[in-house]
């Protein structure tokens, strides 16, 4: 056979073996010892860096052996040999380290290595983006040579691609990782919304929240007091997902604590205000309604730290609960009037959530207070049940095609005649 | 959401246009406020004729402003709210603590 074909199929027969392990894992770890194991099976090399382009970040990263296990080492795109090559795409051949201003001898001093020659090779992918670079250190058998370079940049696209399938990989598996944790945070919240009690209060009552995203900053709450008395709550955590929930949980965990030691609704406020404002700084607050109600005597008494009015639904038409303080974690003082209201028999209390009233697409128009109120009106007579119902397919109805962009959140409380 | 600013008279206006809601608009709020304070302004009137809609977080960054503000001994002036962003205030008990006004010049008279 012709010596140049038989080095051609024998350079072929590498590249394909090389190719079958680059692209034998999408595990990271694995990719980067399979690339570099090509490179000092094929170069005859001591050491082998894999560098990943973090784009975003402008940094370079990778992964390295140290005395506690791996470690994730980063460097700016621009900066040492490696970083020269993210950022020119120049390939960089250096036979002679020490010579080369570039070389950043700090990691020989740390280590004991003593590094002779450096090829830093780019890895591009099929737009000739810079996804990763390569960077061999001491070739064993003499010299780095041109045609090190010509086999790393055959083997470039497959590595580019090995590397993009990696990080898209690694990002599912972190979109899987959250996802299951998000699915348990909304087992573990929806377990903090309780069932109506019974109507040993005699109230009927029904209450529902549909959360925007899989965890939400909306709560309610029905808490047994002393004396026969329960303690009902409405909550909206500012912003949405998992932070608002956080601080949901929270408050409402100390409304629980709370509420049954302390009987004036103003001073529980202001223990659960302090409570938020330390924990968030004001950087997150809110909207809440309590109120204590006493069945012997069908008396509510409430306060509103900046919620949204729940209305009381009666024989005479409809009254709103308005604002009785600002709403609680702004401030680190913040001072609450409590009111009083009276249930007669026959009437209905509607708590809500700003959800509802936001329901629709706010450029054009929402549901607004006008048509809660004008709902609530149509809801006295009617069993909690079908009131909650009658809510959520009225909204439902007029917010049509538009998404959702907010948690809704609406307690129903009839006090039965 | 953007924002344009000049100085009236030793007063620095900020005027907002577009949302100032969660993701998109509260942080650039908080960064315009801060950017005035950071260059010694210390009298502030944010105008919002054209901010269109505000949400819970872009109440919750204004409160963060008017925080900043008092801290370091300035005065933060709120003008031109659509009727939309007033009842929110209202509701909230929060146009007891920001000082709003209906006009910009308003705002600027006796500061």
């Amino acid at each position: 056979m012709d010596v140049n074909l038989e080095r051609e199929n024998h350079r072929l027969a590498r590249l394909v073996e090389s190719i079958r392990i680059i692209n034998s894992t999408l595990e990271e770890g694995a990719l980067l010892e399979s690339i570099l194991t090509v490179a000092r099976q094929e170069l005859e090399v001591e050491r082998g860096t894999l560098y990943f382009v973090d784009a975003a970040k402008h940094e370079l990263w990778s992964r390295i052996a140290s005395g506690m296990g791996e470690m994730e080492i980063r460097l700016p795109v621009g900066k040492g040999l490696a970083g020269t090559v993210a950022a020119t795409g120049e390939a960089s051949l250096i036979n002679d380290a020490y010579q080369d201003p570039r070389f950043d001898s700090s990691s020989d001093e740390r280590t004991g290595f003593l590094t002779r020659s450096v090829l830093s090779a780019p890895i591009r992918n099929r737009d000739g983006k810079v996804v990763g670079v390569l960077q061999l250190l001491n070739r064993k058998d003499g010299p780095f040579i041109q045609a090190d370079l010509d086999f790393l940049n055959s083997l470039s696209e497959h590595m580019a691609l090995a590397i993009e399938n990696t990080l898209l990989h690694r990002s599912q598996l972190e979109r899987d990782r959250m996802e299951r944790e998000l699915r348990l945070g909304r087992d573990i919240q929806s377990r903090l919304f309780p069932d109506a009690p019974d109507r040993i209060t005699g109230l009927d009552v029904a209450a529902l929240c549909v959360p925007c995203f899989e965890v939400g900053g909306d709560c309610y709450d029905f808490i047994p007091l002393e004396g026969g008395r329960m303690g009902i709550s409405i909550g909206d955590v500012s912003g949405k997902g998992v932070a608002a929930a956080l601080v949901m949980s929270s408050l409402q965990t100390a409304l629980r604590m709370a509420a049954p030691l302390i009987d004036d609704p103003a001073s529980l406020m202001t223990q659960l205000n302090s409570l938020i404002h330390g924990l968030t700084g004001g950087r997150k607050y809110a909207t809440f309604f309590y109120g204590a109600y006493d069945p012997n005597t069908g008396t509510l008494d409430y306060v509103n730290a900046g919620h949204v009015p729940p209305l009381v639904a009666h024989a005479g038409g409809v009254q709103a609960l308005a604002s009785t303080g600002l709403p609680i974690g702004l401030f680190p003082d913040n001072p609450v009037r409590a009111q009083r209201v009276i249930l007669e028999p026959g009437a209905t209390l509607l708590l809500c959530t700003d959800g509802i009233l936001e329901a629709g697409d706010p450029m054009l128009d929402d549901f607004g207070e006008t048509r809660w109120k004008a709902l609530a009106a149509t809801l006295g007579g009617l069993p909690a049940g079908q009131a909650l119902a009658n809510v959520f397919e009225t909204v439902q109805a007029f917010e049509a095609d538009t998404p959702p962009s907010d948690d809704k959140a609406v307690v129903v409380i009839h006090r039965c005649s | 959401m953007k924002t344009k600013e000049r100085d009236v008279n030793g007063v620095h206006i900020i005027a907002a246009e577009g949302k100032i809601t969660i993701g998109n608009g509260d942080q650039e709020l908080g960064e315009a406020v801060r950017g005035a304070l950071e260059k010694g302004h210390l009298k502030i009137i944010l105008n919002m004729a054209k901010v269109t809609t505000l949400d819970s977080s872009g109440l919750g960054e204004l409160v963060g402003c008017y925080t900043s503000i008092k801290h370091r001994s300035g005065e933060l002036r709120i003008c031109c709210l659509n009727s939309r962003i007033f009842n929110l205030m209202q509701m909230t008990s929060l146009h007891s603590v920001f000082e709003v006004k209906d006009t910009e010049e308003e705002a600027l008279a006796g500061f």
